[in-house]
């Protein structure tokens, strides 16, 4: 135990370097942006953690996040670069709005529908993705922009389209849902607690997937050495389907919370990249769903805190996005570094045996 | 003595692969208890058909039955079910998943019900194969860490205890002698139950000191059988070289 905890450590500690460095290169950046940089961090912590509601913002911003974080651990862990997460959030979000919109019966039902139509339209865009790759040999990064693209280009023909508001077709959305199917919110705390749990709940089971199941156990065989697994009697093209699928799923109730408890209508970014934010966050976790949870908070106090940088300091908001992309680079970076040294001292070991 | 029963395997003008890589009307038969080593150069079809056995490549032509019930159109994991058990040479490519530890093999190979992994049993029968094999390794080592003799130790470990029949490539490469040793008594140690081996082999001691016949395969067909026991080092090389006359 004492020994495994350690490794934790010894491979997670250039990582933890990482942290500072890019917390200083973002400081470099401030100072040339002219920007007072304590006055900068105490925004951003005032901006995402400073009240009751702030903290309520960032949670809602977490939730869409880790759910996307869960989904492509899933599919990291079968060997795959699921970049299309993305677009399984706006189908996922598409589906959900098609029931809203809809469905009429009790509230309640089309709450819990909506639920069920995000989640089957990212699972059913990631079984398309997974049969390119799978059964077609087409590459999942590939195959996952491209659907990502169509999906995107999908909810723009949809807003401007068919489910445009009446009498006019503008990039500001659908109509908004009937209010009594919006996801319930602490009125307080502007938290939809169905949201939070189910960031919640989709982290906790994928990491009690992985861990304690066969499935799991299956899952990262196929995704650590295809052939060996293989041979070990493992269905592999199965279970990579089944990784498609379950990222699908949990990409695709992001994108139904985003719909139900955030925009409460269909908006051309309902996503706004938390896909590729998720990729970001996964790769600083080591694609250890346990620790992309904490680093997702993070990442969603840096997201909502620098919106109070443009208001305040009339810094762009972005700069919150350079800042964490500065921070993934460092982690890389400093990860490439570790394998390096690590291969060197193999060597040195080999050349003295 | 070993059983020798009826025949385990028998394989009736069979032809698969692709392109280059092909085997064309090979026909053999093992009897249960049986040792048939398979010597050839590399890509003279030895590789093709322990793969084509194992219901890995598929068959274009011809039948495989085992124990009378014929096969062909099994794929491997079908095969795997009916008993055979295939080594390939790659130890650690095709052989064992990096990264997993050798309690997390064992999970990944034994026949439990349930979806949840019972660990703590997981790892006990871990240490306890770690013993009876004597692998060099702790339940946690993983397998890019163990030496290829202490591989090749789990890869027998991993082995279902009764299979009808073991298909191995290079059994023993790049092992020290005494290790080669172990895996081979190891491995005949199970003809007591009736099973039956069909190996390739590049190291003509090892065929001839383990076989009871050798097949020798020559542009993916098998141009000559000889008895392990009476050949000569010389008459094996001409026949590895293609002259039969």
């Amino acid at each position: 135990m004492i020994t495994r905890a350690a490794e934790t450590l010894g491979t997670l500690a250039p990582r933890l370097i990482a942290v500072p460095v890019a917390l200083a290169v973002g400081l470099l950046l401030l100072w040339v942006a002219d920007a007072p940089p304590l006055q900068t961090l105490r925004l951003l912590i005032e901006g995402s953690l400073g009240s009751q509601q702030r903290i309520g913002d960032t949670l809602m911003v977490w939730a869409p996040l880790a759910l996307a974080c869960a989904a492509l651990v899933v599919t990291f862990t079968a060997g795959l670069w699921n970049i299309g997460v993305e677009g399984q959030i706006v189908a996922g979000a598409i589906a959900a709005t098609w029931v809203a919109r809809e469905l009429s019966a009790p509230p309640a039902v089309v709450m819990a529908s909506m639920l069920v139509a995000g989640t089957a339209g990212g699972a059913a865009w990631a079984g398309l993705l997974g049969v390119l790759n799978v059964r077609g040999g087409v590459h999942e990064i590939f195959g996952g922009l491209g659907l990502t693209f169509v999906a995107t280009g999908a909810v723009i023909y949809l807003v401007l389209g068919p489910w445009k508001r009446a009498g006019v077709a503008s990039t500001s959305g659908t109509d908004l849902f009937p209010r009594e199917v919006w996801f319930p919110t602490m009125a307080a705390l502007r938290v939809s607690p169905l949201a939070v749990g189910l960031g919640v709940i989709a982290v906790v089971g994928v990491f009690l997937l992985l861990r304690r199941t066969r499935f799991g156990l299956r899952l990262r065989a196929t995704g650590q050495g295809r052939a060996a697994a293989a041979r070990l009697g493992v269905p592999t093209e199965r279970y990579l389907m089944y990784a498609f699928l379950l990222s699908g799923a949990l990409a695709g109730i992001a994108g139904a919370v985003l719909v139900g408890a955030q925009h409460h209508k269909l908006v051309p970014s309902v996503s706004g990249g938390y896909g590729f934010l998720g990729i970001l966050v996964v790769l600083l976790a080591s694609y250890r769903i346990h620790w992309a949870a904490p680093i997702a908070l993070f990442f969603a106090i840096i997201a909502n805190g620098s919106v109070q940088l443009q208001l305040r300091l009339d810094l762009h908001s972005s700069l919150g996005g350079v800042f964490q992309g500065v921070l993934v680079l460092a982690v890389l970076l400093a990860g490439g570094w570790q394998m390096r040294r690590a291969r060197e001292r193999d060597r040195k070991a080999a050349a003295r045996a | 003595m070993p059983v020798r029963g009826t025949a385990r395997l028998r394989v009736e003008s069979l032809s698969a692969g692709r392109e280059v890589a092909t085997i064309t009307g090979v026909t053999l038969e093992v009897a249960q208890g049986e040792v048939v080593g398979l010597a050839g150069l590399e890509g003279a079809g030895q590789r093709v058909l322990l793969r084509a056995l194992a219901g890995q490549i598929p068959t274009t032509a011809g039948r495989v039955t085992l124990d009378g019930r014929d096969v062909t159109a099994d794929g491997y994991r079908a095969r795997m079910a009916a008993g055979v058990h295939h080594l390939p040479a790659d130890r650690i490519g095709e052989g064992l998943v990096p990264g997993l530890t050798i309690t997390e093999h064992i999970a990944l190979t034994a026949e439990q019900s349930g979806a949840a992994i019972d660990w703590a049993a997981a790892e006990r029968d871990a240490a306890e194969r770690i013993e009876r094999f004597s692998v060099r390794g702790t339940p946690d080592s993983v397998p890019e860490s163990l030496s290829g003799g202490n591989q090749q130790r789990l890869l027998l470990a991993l082995m279902p205890p009764q299979p009808s029949l073991v298909l191995m490539e290079h059994p023993t490469r790049g092992l020290d002698v005494e290790s080669a040793a172990w895996v081979w008594r190891q491995l005949l140690a199970r003809r007591e139950d009736g099973t039956a081996f069909v190996f390739a082999s590049a190291d003509l001691d090892e065929l001839m000191t383990y076989c009871d016949r050798i097949l020798v395969c020559f542009s993916g067909r098998i141009i000559g059988e000889v008895d392990a026991a009476t050949t000569s080092v010389a008459e094996l090389g001409l026949l590895i070289g293609g002259v039969t006359a």
